[in-house]
């Protein structure tokens, strides 16, 4: 059996078990815990362990989703997790007081794993009179170049979108 | 050519709600009553008279429209700086000598309107329009962060409201989300009254300007063939055929800059639609055009990793049936 994976990573809340179970044959293996980091972020759960959903595509190949834990004390683990992954979905809460200091984490520990990241912003309507372009114009400042969509982690197209995205640059890397 | 023989048709663009009451009221104290008027968009086939921020003149898509309609133009200079109120058809506000404007109308607009008398009586043919192509100029404005508040208005009325600041538009609540947008394209300012009539959600600019240029077929010949490209950021494409073929071209333009004809060879996708791809890139300010020779060093991100599968024809067998397996 040939497996690879994707990985999904990203603050505490950002979408990331969503996104897994929206794309997952089986049912999501999770580790959830009762929040006690509150000023993080609301919701009531939290991973603490990795995420873990599967893409079944035939009977010799298998794909593994995989979520990082959101909090930072956590990120000795996700270099490990993202290594020879097909690609690395990053998924950005809109709605936090930093947004662009989860995103300059994120790239500086995953962009040492891979090249090919996505970075999907969620929770857009919590904070409508934030715009997309800060990220776009951070990204630019420091002539970086990432695929960056506005998306809805509960909408499996716009997971899909991601995905598609990532395998789309997998092609052109063939080409 | 008016119509109506006894009717003025005016056009205000790009000053504010209270210089456009002053100018209206000046008008109709200076036209006789005889003379009805009509205040009218500047793509108005009847237009008769310009009045118009001396900012916005130069605009291409207005200089297409005087160029097959052309009518008396006054230019608007909003700040006091010469001691006249009108010097070289240019008006500067506040107007302090009514009698100037009268005598700058009885010239030009008067003068206008009795040529046109002529040639209705003679009937003449009025001049065909020529070929009309949009430009990226429009576009460039919105660009400028320190624009503030405008108002994008076409042939068809009203688009929305942006915030060139905060690269944030806001949708006229009776705009089609198809909508298309052609030559008459144009921008105005705007207030925060008017912001209050567009529709609550806010969407990001040059996605939006990205997502209309795409759906606009007349926009396709904004770049030429040979132009390159260099990727500065992706569009969110929608659903369904669009976003695959988007997806496609947006990931070989992130491996490396490209001509629009060797982008088009790469992904077996027509050049008109890669022209129309790039010059909505362009457009929205995700792209910029180089010369050819920095094509080649043009590319940040151009990097193969091992991803765990050991050669390209499986790897693109594998990636076929992960699209299957999602119906991408």
């Amino acid at each position: 059996m040939q497996r690879y994976k994707i990985v999904f990573g990203g603050a505490m809340g950002a979408g990331k078990s969503q996104a897994i179970a929206s794309l997952s044959d089986i049912r999501v293996l999770a580790t959830e815990a009762l929040n006690t980091d509150e000023q993080a972020h609301s919701k009531l759960l939290t991973t603490v362990g990795i995420d873990y959903g599967e893409i079944t595509l035939d009977a010799e190949t298998c794909i593994g989703l995989y979520g990082t834990p959101g909090q930072d004390r956590f990120s000795f683990i996700w270099p490990i997790i993202g290594e020879g992954a097909l690609g690395i979905i990053i998924l950005l809460d809109h709605s936090v007081a930093n947004p662009l200091a989860d995103l300059e984490m994120y790239l500086n520990d995953f962009s040492k794993t891979s090249t090919n990241l996505i970075i999907g912003v969620t929770h857009v309507d919590l904070k409508p009179e934030r715009p997309m372009s800060i990220y776009r114009d951070w990204l630019m400042s420091r002539r970086l170049l990432y695929p960056l969509f506005n998306i809805d982690a509960r909408v499996r197209d716009d997971v899909l979108l991601l995905v598609e995205t990532m395998i789309a640059k997998l092609e052109a890397e063939d080409s | 050519m008016s119509s109506i023989p006894n009717t003025f048709h005016i056009c205000i663009v790009g000053l504010s709600v209270a210089n456009m009451t002053v100018l209206r009221q000046l008008c109709r104290e200076i036209i006789p009553s005889h003379f009805d008027i009509h205040w009218v968009s500047v793509t108005d086939p009847a237009l008769d008279f310009l009045m118009i921020d001396t900012d916005f003149v130069q605009a291409r898509s207005i200089q297409n429209i005087l160029s097959y309609h052309p009518v008396p133009v006054l230019k608007i200079v909003r700040y006091p700086s010469v001691a006249q109120n009108i010097c070289d058809d240019t008006l500067y506000l506040p107007v302090n000598n009514v009698d100037l404007l009268k005598n700058w109308i009885d010239q030009h607009l008067f003068d206008a309107h009795h040529q046109k008398m002529l040639s209705v009586n003679t009937s003449e043919l009025p001049a065909e329009p020529t070929a009309q192509q949009p430009d990226l100029h429009v576009f460039e404005r919105l660009h400028g962060k320190t624009l503030g508040l405008v108002k994008l208005v076409d042939a068809k009325g009203i688009l929305g409201i942006a915030d060139t600041a905060q690269e944030l538009f806001w949708p006229s609540p009776h705009l089609s989300v198809a909508r298309s947008v052609d030559h008459t394209l144009g921008i105005a300012h705007s207030t925060n009254r008017e912001l209050q009539e567009m529709s609550g959600q806010s969407r990001d600019l040059k996605q939006w300007i990205w997502d209309v240029v795409w759906q606009s077929p007349s926009y396709s010949d904004l770049l030429s063939k040979n132009d390159c490209i260099q990727l500065l950021g992706w569009p969110q494409p929608a659903a369904g055929q669009d976003r695959h073929d988007v997806l496609q071209l947006s990931a070989y333009l992130h491996q490396q800059a490209s001509s629009i004809q060797q982008l088009a060879k790469q992904t077996h996708i027509d050049v008109p639609r890669v022209q129309l791809f790039a010059s909505a890139l362009v457009a929205a300010g995700l792209a910029k055009t180089i010369p050819a020779k920095e094509n080649a060093q043009a590319s940040p991100i151009a990097m193969s990793q091992d991803h765990g599968i050991p050669n390209v024809g499986k790897r693109r067998g594998f990636l076929s049936k992960l699209r299957h397996q999602f119906g991408l």
